[in-house]
């Protein structure tokens, strides 16, 4: 599994950096935070600087008026005037995507996915429709359907995931997208059902030979290299860390207030304020991420004064985040299933340990504290063992 | 019966009655052009399953399934008849052989063996046997196995002779993969077979039905309990990393999804775990 990044508000100049730190970079652009005219001119830069593009087209709500997608002119298949024409609307939709990708010179194209509300026999149809006429006009490059879920899809039981799997195994894609809004929205999710659906999903996908990306994720997803999908996109902001049910024009304007420390090995972040009292109380080197993640992004929060009077600011919070999440996955890549999968447990276990021991000095992550998605986090990898463990343990590495 | 059908068939001689009756009647035989043989006399109204058998078998020869020598209408008494010379096996069904005991390791690696080797031909000419269980199973004195009787079986290529409005498909309930009575065609393919494969051979090896305990009132709990209670997990002597009962769990999975892509696929990983049986006599 690859850690890919998830474009947002103020991307470009940290994608550049972590290419530069990592020797390549790839990242999917996101058209609402990218104006058209700027494309060319940015993917320039992004060839010269080794960072692969993908173009989500974001068209999960076409009916939604979003002014900055609007400029795209293609957010919405129902605003082609049908001519009578052998050309369908959604061919129609995906040349003109086609040309962004053209633009970008994207490494695959990724066709739209639709959210519904449920997932009927009408969301196969119109998805079905998307991959006819994306093997019409994208003939170049591999095609990723996107695979957009509502909340409700992978809760409460493994129906919808099973029936995406099957009904999917048909479509003659390349890979898939997935984006899925997590339980009541919240950053890091506490509903093991829909943990573990996601990881159903990912490997079920991914055992169909096909590439999975699985967007929108955070750290929460380091679990889904047991799947051995391909990759996982993150970013910086929350709203590119967790999928949101809607966009609007004003999510770049949150989380703006607070800068957050990621602590690799407690799978949690603090508030900078937090740090101090860690400071204070002798422990702040024990929040150190490990040597092996080779951090520079969060070295002056170490360098022996307050963190909050060190010149720490967002970016590096983002940057450091980023690139903590990328070593984390090089370290949970094993030769076999039952090493990862003992991997992930002494993740889990470290992470338990450690957030206990910050806590007893009075060191809190708030709503970004893991520890109570521990237990959701071993759950799902319990139940992804449980019912494709074996099929995984033969098949690792062929995947 | 027997008398007339002595009379169509010149020097054949009949050894036993194997099932006498009105709709269709089996003997082991000894008929010079096949030798020990079995002969089936079926009345040839509404024979159209028995004749997809038939075309299945002798325009495919699968391994582990009895051969066909020759199938053809006649009449006796101006009524029809279809009657079949099969390959005779000598021995006894899975079913009776269970009533014995249950199979060691080594006998269910055979078991599970042969069977995913047949499912694999039937992949390769899109045919789903549908009904794989026990009674279908024969035992030969030396110990092999054979899948019998593609009375149900569904060619993929070939049109369907169920209804295409039935609620439940043609199986066997307790084998039966869920897919077959939660009726749809489009679902159908060889993992339905894979299922029934699991189910027979961890009965076979551990003596249980791995989703019945034996108070099922009716059909309907048959059919509740095949999709949804989840097997124990049981320990064979000399599956010493347990990737024989995990193969065999992965077989009877409810979901399509999660059980292998292929009988290829299921036989090439039954392959690689042999290494891990510490069978007897190894």
């Amino acid at each position: 599994m690859d850690l890919y990044l998830q474009f947002g508000y103020g991307m470009k100049k940290n994608t550049l950096e972590l290419a530069r730190k990592w020797g390549k970079a790839t990242v999917i652009l996101s058209p609402r935070d990218i104006e058209p005219t700027s494309l060319e001119k940015w993917s320039k830069e992004f060839v010269k600087a080794n960072v692969f593009t993908m173009f989500d087209p974001q068209c999960y709500y076409p009916h939604d008026n979003h002014k900055r997608l609007a400029k795209y002119n293609y957010h919405s298949a129902t605003s082609y005037t049908n001519l009578g024409s052998s050309v369908s609307t959604e061919e129609h939709q995906l040349e003109r995507i086609k040309y962004f990708n053209d633009i970008c010179k994207t490494i695959a194209y990724i066709i739209p996915g639709i959210m519904n509300s449920t997932i009927d026999d009408k969301w196969f149809v119109k998805h079905s429709l998307f991959v006819s006429a994306a093997l019409k006009v994208m003939k170049d490059k591999p095609i990723y359907m996107t695979i957009s879920l509502p909340q409700s899809a992978l809760m409460f039981n493994n129906d919808i995931t099973e029936r995406i799997i099957s009904e999917t195994e048909k479509w003659p894609v390349d890979g898939y997208y997935i984006v899925a809004e997590h339980p009541q929205l919240k950053y890091l999710v506490d509903d093991a059902v829909w943990m573990s659906n996601i990881l159903d999903l990912c490997a079920g996908l991914k055992l169909q030979g096909k590439k999975v990306i699985l967007g929108y994720a955070n750290h929460q997803m380091l679990c889904a290299s047991m799947t051995k999908i391909d990759a996982i996109a993150s970013g910086t902001w929350l709203n590119v860390r967790t999928f949101k049910n809607k966009f609007t024009d004003e999510d770049d304007q949150m989380g703006r207030r607070n800068t957050w420390y990621y602590y690799p090995q407690a799978l949690s972040e603090y508030k900078l304020t937090f740090l101090d009292l860690a400071f204070n109380n002798s422990v702040l080197q024990k929040l150190k991420p490990d040597d092996n993640i080779d951090d520079e992004f969060a070295e002056i929060l170490f360098s022996g004064a307050s963190p909050t009077s060190t010149a720490f600011n967002e970016s590096d919070a983002f940057k450091h985040y980023l690139h903590s999440l990328k070593m984390q996955i090089m370290s949970l890549e094993k030769h076999s299933y039952t090493e990862a999968m003992n991997a992930q447990e002494l993740l889990l276990e470290t992470a338990e340990r450690n957030i206990e021991f910050n806590r007893s000095n009075g060191i809190f992550g708030q709503d970004r504290d893991f520890r109570n998605n521990i237990d959701i986090n071993r759950a799902a990898l319990h139940t992804l063992h449980k019912n494709r463990g074996f099929v995984l343990e033969q098949e690792w590495n062929t995947l | 019966m027997k008398d007339k059908i002595l009379n169509v068939f010149k020097n054949l001689k009949v050894i036993k009655v194997l099932m006498p009756g009105a709709q269709k009647e089996v003997f082991v035989v000894d008929y010079p052009p096949f030798g020990v043989c079995i002969l089936k006399v079926i009345p040839a109204s509404g024979i159209d399953r028995v004749e997809r058998e038939v075309k299945i078998i002798t325009e495919n020869s699968i391994t582990h399934v009895p051969a066909i020598f020759e199938s053809s209408r006649f009449k006796i008494d101006s009524n029809e008849y279809l009657y079949i010379f099969e390959e005779y096996i000598n021995g006894c069904s899975l079913s009776d052989r269970l009533k014995q005991g249950k199979l060691s390791l080594e006998e269910g690696v055979k078991l599970l063996e042969t069977l995913l080797s047949v499912a694999m031909e039937l992949e390769m000419i899109g045919v789903v046997h549908r009904d794989i269980k026990p009674d279908n199973i024969l035992v030969s004195k030396n110990n092999e196995y054979y899948l019998i009787d593609f009375g149900i079986a569904r060619a993929l290529k070939m049109t369907s002779l169920t209804n295409t409005h039935v609620a439940v498909g043609p199986h066997t309930p307790g084998y039966g993969a869920p897919e077959l009575f939660q009726y749809n065609k489009n679902e159908i393919s060889i993992k339905a077979d894979l299922f029934s494969i699991g189910v027979v051979v961890f009965q076979a090896v551990t003596g249980k039905h791995p989703f019945l305990d034996g108070s099922e009132n009716d059909m309907a709990d048959v059919w509740y309990k095949t999709a949804a209670v989840i097997p124990y997990a049981i320990l064979v002597d000399g599956d010493t990393q347990q990737l024989f009962m995990g193969l065999v769990s992965t077989l009877m999975k409810q979901q399509i999804s999660k059980r292998p892509p292929s009988a290829r696929k299921a036989y090439d990983w039954l392959m690689t775990a042999k290494d891990t049986f510490v069978l007897r006599g190894k």
